[in-house]
């Protein structure tokens, strides 16, 4: 099912009583568990039907995070190469990446480097990652170790969590541990960079200059 | 790879038009038509590398990316009233040269306000038009070093609101101006795709909901708050015009007239110039001011400053009186004017069904924290039926009863037909970390716009919900209500000192109005009780009640302590709602006592310390916060 049909969502969306909005993508393999994952943290719901995500999908929610009302806006992505097109083309926008495997999948591990490529290639460069593994429910079935997830982790410099989407173990940490990483870039930003804003803010009419981040300094 | 064209074609009529959909799907495509796939192919199972889109595939994906736009422009709306904001700052900006505050114009010296530069554009503000940056911070210590000017600290506020230090520029934005003339061409674009969202699956949803929580009945006795919407007459208008805006009153000249043909009795809550004149003869002054300490302060609240900086002079400047004898009046009731008063403008557009508020100040508002001062901010929405897609709120002005907001609030797609049945609702509301208190509100019915343009007000706020009176009724009850502060539910809880036991003896009564959780639209709630800091580190709970929005528990819990440490310690109380196999959902709570509550909260727990060994009770909201 899409977000769209949820009534929820229109309300949701249309809301402007916020104080930051945050742009949330969720990529890797295809069934490793990216629509169960939102779906459990937006909705609390949990289906063990697969149903292949098409193209892409978003959920909205807003958060409670350090007194400031957060809206995230949360891309589902196909894992399937065949809409890669229109995946990257959302990667622009995010402010921060959840990139998942299946701890149960071998493949979806080995995978982890090329879509870091990926964030590399097609997202800003201050965009935030954190490495999840998915479906730590079956143990049984496990056969990357919590070790080598977060030894990936530490070597690509990121975040590490093993979650269940069908437990629902770690999916809101996961959720707000990434907010707080962009909520500290963000205070860090401001203080460290005095110069961030005399681009285009300070001193000259900020009407005289709406820059989009596609026209201004586009890194692509 | 992607063929839109051919994918289309067949079903052109859903959409609104078929180039439109290409044309927004290209340009969200911008990586071009052909990307590179081979680098990627090793970790990629798809064997179906160049299959072109389904026309399902291809109509899910537009329909994904249409409500993202729809979105995008709600963002960029935002974006360009944070920016809109800032212009007016520094437009208004009185500064001229080095010796005055580049704000307010005030010339600095020994006798004039102190001077602080501003860190990041390195001009000179008074401190009052100064913040500090360090004190909102992490670090104590603050030096001349670390103001910022209010435009300053608004610029980077900007920055983070909209993302532009993500993003290294301001991303586009919308002006409240500009989205008039965008508005109106696409805006028939999504109502149509509202339209056929809602009259099918939305309906179906949404309805049972409704049905359910009325089923479940509320416990209330509390009465329903007028639903011919409380509201100012149209002397009022012209009375205030006159007192705020001399000039103003020659064009106000028609519109007296023509209220002077109104039948004013229909109004029950007109408040007419007799009554304000009668105010001002100084005996009413006492009046409200001893009312005021009934209704709204217990006894042991009289040791705050209620009464503190309240002139008759404030309230009323003395041009109010001077029309009186144009309006014919028909009834006569009290100004009670114990909550405050609030002073705002309201302009209506016809050509583009634009609502421009402008909310200017308040006065005299209720103190609300152990200091006597506030955090007011003001909420705007349109009644009946109010939606929390048109709320709007001020900013939060920090430590003051007599905040200055200024500040432009818009509404879009007012048509001529609301006004005539529709009224704004001002709601004043104290700003808190753990959770949002009521200040009093307003009803303007916007009746009035149809005859004139722009009008000002000052209007006195009025007590709709003191916390005593009970829960609310269900929300579909009273369409004349924003329920915005009770989204949560209320609680009933008992507080009582004994000295006795030297226990405090907290007693959950019920709640009322809680969120259904389940899929069944129900909840399964129970309370949790935690003293903080407590050395015993004592935690209660209450019994569950399977599906039931208004529980009753009658439940008590004793924690033993002195009362010397009750002021130091907080109540943490928590409502969630009973899951088994997964964590409980989080239902709602509050603090109170200690340094997290205020107003009534703060008031509850104060008068369980000074009147032991009586049961204090009290209805609280639950706030949507989670507590830690
Ligand atoms: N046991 C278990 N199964 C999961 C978990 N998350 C997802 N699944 C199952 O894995 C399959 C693929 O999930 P889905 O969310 O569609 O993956 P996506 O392609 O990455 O969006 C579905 O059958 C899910 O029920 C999990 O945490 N534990
Ligand atoms: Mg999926
Ligand atoms: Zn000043
Ligand atoms: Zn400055």
């Amino acid at each position: 099912m899409m977000a769209g049909a949820d009534p929820k969502w229109q309300k949701d969306a249309a809301d402007q009583n916020f104080d930051y909005m945050f742009k949330l993508l969720i990529i890797g393999n295809s069934s490793v568990g990216k629509t169960s994952f939102l779906f459990r943290y937006a909705d609390d719901s949990f289906t063990s039907a697969f149903v292949s995500t098409v193209g892409i999908d978003f959920k909205v929610k807003t958060v409670f995070r350090h007194d400031k009302r957060v809206k995230l806006q949360i891309w589902d992505t196909a894992g399937q190469e065949r809409y890669r097109t229109i995946t990257t083309a959302y990667y622009r926008g995010a402010m921060g990446f959840i990139l998942m495997y299946d701890i149960t999948n071998e493949e979806s591990f080995n995978s982890v480097q090329d879509w870091v490529t990926q964030i590399k290639t097609y997202s800003w460069d201050n965009a935030q990652v954190i490495l999840v593994g998915n479906k730590c429910d079956m143990e049984d079935d496990r056969v990357i170790s919590f070790e080598r997830g977060k030894q990936l982790a530490e070597q690509l410099g990121v975040e590490f969590f093993e979650t269940s989407a069908k437990e629902n173990m770690n999916v809101k940490a996961v959720f707000e541990r990434l907010v707080d990483i962009i909520c500290d870039k963000m205070s860090d930003s401001l203080d460290t960079d005095p110069n961030l804003m005399s681009g285009s803010g300070k001193g000259q009419r900020l009407t005289d200059a709406p820059q989009g981040p596609q026209t201004g300094n586009c890194n692509c | 790879m992607v063929d839109l064209g051919a994918g289309s074609s067949g079903k052109a009529s859903r959409f609104v038009c078929p180039n439109d959909r290409q044309l927004a799907l290209r340009a969200k495509l911008k990586t071009g038509w052909s990307v590179k796939t081979g680098s990627l192919a090793s970790f990629s199972s798809a064997p179906t590398l160049n299959q072109p889109l389904g026309e399902d595939e291809h109509d899910a994906i537009v329909n994904v990316i249409q409500r993202a736009e729809k979105m995008d422009v709600t963002e960029q709306e935002r974006v360009g009233k944070l920016v809109e904001r800032l212009e007016n700052m520094r437009r208004n900006a009185l500064g001229r040269g080095p010796n005055q505050c580049l704000l307010c114009g005030d010339t600095f010296g020994i006798l004039g306000p102190q001077k602080v530069r501003c860190v990041d554009c390195g001009r000179w503000a008074c401190q009052r038009c100064a913040i500090d940056k360090l004190s909102s911070g992490k670090s104590p210590c603050s030096t001349k070093d670390h103001y910022l000017c209010m435009i300053c600290a608004e610029t980077r506020e900007i920055w983070k609101k909209s993302g532009a230090w993500f993003f290294k520029s301001i991303p586009k934005y919308i002006l409240p101006m500009d989205s008039r003339f965008k508005r109106n061409r696409s805006m028939r674009v999504s109502r149509r795709y509202r339209d056929d969202e809602s009259s099918s699956d939305d309906e179906r949803k949404v309805q049972p909901w409704i049905r359910q929580r009325r089923n479940s009945g509320t416990e209330s006795t509390h009465e329903v708050p007028d639903q011919d919407s409380s509201n100012y007459s149209l002397t009022n208008n012209v009375r205030q015009a006159s007192a705020s805006n001399l000039q103003l009153s020659k064009e106000l000249e028609p519109l007296r007239n023509y209220m002077g043909s109104m039948n004013l009795s229909t109004d029950p809550k007109s408040w007419d110039e007799s009554t304000i004149a009668e105010n001002r003869a100084g005996e009413a002054n006492d009046g409200t001011e001893t009312s005021r300490r009934e209704s709204m302060a217990s006894r042991s609240m009289s040791d705050w400053n209620w009464s503190d900086t309240k002139s008759s002079d404030e309230k009323l400047s003395p041009s109010t009186c001077s029309i009186k004898s144009s309006v014919e009046i028909t009834e006569q009731k009290p100004v009670d004017t114990s909550m405050g008063i609030i002073e705002l403008s309201l302009n209506y557009d016809q050509a583009t069904n634009i609502l421009h508020c402008t909310v200017y100040r308040a006065k005299n508002l209720i103190p609300m924290d152990i200091g006597g001062l506030s955090d007011p901010f003001c909420k705007l929405n349109i009644l009946p039926n109010a939606k929390v897609s048109t709320r709007l709120r001020t900013k939060t002005v920090h430590k003051t009863r007599n905040p200055e907001f200024n500040e432009n609030l818009t509404f879009y797609d007012i048509t001529e037909e609301d006004l005539a049945k529709k009224a704004l609702h001002v709601l004043v509301v104290d700003d808190d970390r753990y959770g949002h208190d009521y200040m009093g509100e307003v009803r303007i019915k916007l009746a009035k716009l149809r005859v004139q343009n722009t009008i000002y007000l000052t209007v006195p706020l009025e007590n709709l919900r003191p916390e005593q009176k009970g829960p609310l009724p269900a929300p579909e009850l009273n369409q004349w209500f924003d329920f915005d502060l009770w989204s949560r539910g209320q609680i009933l809880i008992s507080l009582c000192y004994s000295t006795k036991k030297r226990a405090l003896l907290v007693t959950i009564k019920k709640c009322a109005n809680l969120l259904p959780m389940d899929n069944n639209g129900f909840s399964d709630p129970f309370v949790k009780l935690q003293l903080k800091p407590d050395p015993y580190h004592r935690k209660h709970k209450t019994s569950v009640k399977w599906k039931n929005l208004n529980p009753i528990y009658n439940e008590e819990f004793a924690f033993e302590t002195r009362p010397t440490e009750l002021y130091m310690q907080s109540l943490y109380i928590t409502v969630f709602d009973k899951d088994y196999g997964k964590s409980n959902d989080y239902l709602g709570g509050l603090i109170l006592g200690g340094s997290g509550s205020k107003g009534q909260r703060l008031k509850h727990w104060l008068d369980m310390i000074r009147y032991p060994d009586h049961r204090h009770d009290q209805w609280h909201n639950l706030t949507e916060d989670v507590l830690e």
